[in-house]
């Protein structure tokens, strides 16, 4: 199989393909996606990609955020924020009202740890499938701090429960923090005695763990901020499945407290919740200095993952204003807000606005070049040059890759346009004959006039392939992609390309297998075409005319 | 796939789901302090005495130089580290010297230490010196105590009468 250019992997330039760093990182993510694709393939065949879980895990974070907004505001009703009192109302709530207010303590616990559960496969999910980067970087580094709300917030919640479990927890983390040398008093002397605790340090904590989670949306609100499209809602039967799961986790199994808590009786044997209570086994292990290192360490090294190693990005798309016209469909159609209208710049009285891009926002995934109506193949110019394309991969470069690998010998020509995330990464491998490709950086970078145009240069049909279905490495390609195609989205599909002749297959990097099973069907389907009838796509020898 | 077996397969997920959920939100239990164990909180926070009263390098004559109100010697602000031993039965737990904090050495000087001990009769004897002028140890404390399974010993300083307190 011919191949014209190279998938460039991830959008980033690889000349640091010898770094030690680059290649731990870069294994370590090969493993991590492989277990991702392979569980993500499983929850596709039961749930669909419309409604796979994983494909929404931070949208089910949002979710599971708002099933603790209104269970809690419902515990809160009963609770009493005295700490002489605090203890007895949640065992009224779970021991005498338990089929409301105990569902809803239940409920609030579940939906807490489910909510770490999303938050941390979101995260995993992120690091192996190399999205953190670039322009990503922003909603990498905004979702640190977010994983410390939770944890802070769900930490505070076991404590206003009063019983063993608050104690050791209260008594632990101010055993950690007066390891730090600033501290004068310890502070872990204010819980000696049950005379030391007072209700006014309790409330002040019930103060915190109302107040934190409106700082955490906040916090959420600017994590997604720079989305076009964040999928902040789970699909509604996604949401009722979880909801109900968590219901039916409450009733077989409702949150319970230890024995109410005595700082003159030190805490035996506590019922951990994992989810948030792992760091307090690091403390058991090792020396309070160590866990701030481990802590500290682990959060340092992740919010510099983004730059590690250092990367040379593929430069940011750039506008040809003696073309652009400020049409608006390359600023609809980014994903990441990265492109805008102005006024125009260059005197230009015939339009009024012009498309603006934003450098630091732009991952180079080349959707506005797919979405721009200049992209077109079919002129006579010494340089073709789209209103908005990648300095390094513009429309002259693809055309003259496919005119290149329209020379490979080969009657019945599949020509495959590939993105370099997906299955289309195998576009190299593919080793079939009358099968040619390229590789372009998103399925959403390629112009639909280009499938036309490898058509009239003579292949007999066009298979784009774009990543897993719900899946896309950049977020709207595939939809996009499929919306052209199906001439339900400008820039569309010529009216003169038969649908027969052309195919989108969206699949992982892990769906080769796919990808050929669909090849060897559509060289059939093409075949079975050109034989039964004369309505194969009229073929222009001799080139580009249109 | 049937719709079905797609329904089966949901429901399989969302129970093993639960199913994880469910399990490390209690589970494995952790044992903070074993049953039979009781717990010692040797903790105080004590400022040292002045290292040395004056801070004040100038002179007589230097001082007498100066205007009335400005010959006030400076008086030192750093304290000494405190040393610190605490013996349970005979068997030292703690020895250590504990130094000031603040960057200038004038704030007190912090103990946070846990024991875990066996329950049952211990007899308990702790020693300070919070001085560079005096030889030894300037401050005792003694007492014999039943410690109940997992119950909480303190070992504390009282700053107003100058006395260990261990209850």
């Amino acid at each position: 199989m011919a191949l014209c250019s190279q998938p460039r992997g991830y959008g980033l330039n690889n000349s640091h393909q010898g770094n030690f760093i680059f290649r731990f990182l870069k294994s370590i993510q090969y493993g991590g996606r492989w277990l991702f694709q392979l569980a993500e393939a499983g929850a596709n065949s039961v749930f669909g990609a419309k409604n796979n879980p994983m494909y929404y895990l931070g949208g089910l974070a949002f979710f599971f955020f708002y099933v603790l907004f209104f269970s809690g505001v419902y515990v809160y009703i009963f609770y009493d924020t005295e700490v002489s009192g605090a203890y007895a109302s949640i065992e009224y709530m779970t021991h005498e009202q338990w089929y409301l207010a105990g569902v809803m303590r239940s409920l609030h616990r579940y939906a807490s740890d489910a909510m770490v559960v999303a938050m941390v496969l979101h995260m995993m999910r992120r690091f192996f499938n190399d999205r953190y980067n670039g322009g990503r970087s922003f909603s990498w580094i905004t979702g640190m701090p977010m994983i410390w709300m939770v944890l802070i917030t769900g930490l505070l919640g076991y404590w206003l429960v009063w019983d063993e479990m608050a104690q050791f927890i209260a008594v632990r983390t101010f055993e950690w923090i007066d390891w730090l040398p600033i501290i004068a008093e310890p502070t872990a002397r204010n819980f000696l005695s049950n005379e030391h605790m007072t209700d006014t340090l309790f409330r002040l904590l019930v103060v915190t763990h109302l107040g934190l989670p409106l700082i955490m949306l906040a916090g959420m609100l600017i994590h997604i901020n720079r989305l076009h499209h964040p999928k902040v809602n789970p699909p509604r039967p996604l949401m009722i499945g979880m909801f109900m799961a968590l219901l039916v986790l409450s009733l077989v199994k409702p949150a319970l407290s230890h024995a109410p808590a005595d700082l003159g009786v030190a805490p035996s044997v506590i019922n951990f919740d994992w989810f948030y209570m792992g760091i307090y086994a690091l403390m058991g292990s090792f020396s309070m200095g160590t866990v701030w290192a481990i802590v500290v360490g682990a959060t340092v090294f992740a919010m510099l993952l983004p730059w590690l190693p250092p990367k040379k990005r593929d430069p940011a798309a750039v506008v040809d204003l003696s073309t652009c016209s400020g049409c608006n469909l390359c600023v609809l159609d980014c994903p990441y807000e990265a492109i805008r209208l102005e006024p125009r710049s260059d005197g230009n009285t015939r339009y009024t606005q012009e498309a603006r891009v934003i450098a630091d926002k732009c991952v180079s995934c080349g959707i506005c070049t797919g979405s721009c109506p200049y992209s077109v193949p079919f002129r006579h110019t010494d340089k073709l040059v789209s209103a908005i394309e990648m300095p390094h991969f513009g429309i002259q470069k693809l055309r003259n890759d496919v005119d290149e690998a329209m020379q490979q010998p080969g009657e019945q020509k599949i020509f495959v346009f590939g993105c370099s995330h997906g299955v289309g990464k195998h576009v190299t491998g593919l080793d079939k004959p009358d099968v040619v490709g390229v590789n372009v950086e998103c399925s959403g970078m390629l112009p639909p006039t280009f499938v036309d145009y490898a058509l009239r240069q003579g292949a007999a049909g066009v298979v784009v392939t774009g990543c897993r279905d719900g899946d896309c490495y950049h977020r709207l390609g595939n939809q996009f992609t499929g919306e052209r195609l199906n001439r339900e989205r400008k820039p569309e599909l010529s009216h003169k390309v038969a649908p027969e002749r052309v195919r989108f297959v969206m699949g992982a990097e892990a769906d080769k297998a796919k990808l050929d099973e669909e090849i060897e069907a559509f060289h059939s389907a093409l075949a079975k075409l050109d034989d039964g009838d004369d309505v194969r796509h009229e073929k222009e020898k001799g080139g580009t005319a249109a | 796939m049937n719709t079905l077996g797609r329904y089966l397969g949901q429901a399989m997920a969302y129970l093993m789901f639960i199913a994880f959920v469910g399990y490390f939100s209690t589970s494995p239990s952790y044992v903070h302090v074993p049953a039979d164990m009781a717990l010692i909180k040797f903790t105080f926070s004590h400022a040292g005495k002045r290292v040395k009263e004056f801070d004040d390098t100038r002179s007589k004559e230097e001082m007498a130089n100066l205007p009335p109100q400005l010959r006030k010697k400076k008086l030192s602000r750093e304290r000494a580290s405190l040393e610190v031993e605490f013996e349970m039965d005979g068997q030292m737990l703690f020895d250590k010297t504990i130094a000031p904090r603040g960057l200038a050495r004038d704030l007190p000087s912090p103990i946070y230490e846990r024991f875990l001990v066996p329950a049952g009769t211990h007899h308990f004897k702790v020693r300070m010196r919070d001085s560079i002028h005096v030889e030894g140890f300037n401050y005792f404390g003694e007492k014999t105590m039943t410690l109940k399974p997992l119950q909480t010993m303190i070992v504390d300083f009282d700053d107003i009468r100058n006395e260990f307190v261990i209850h």
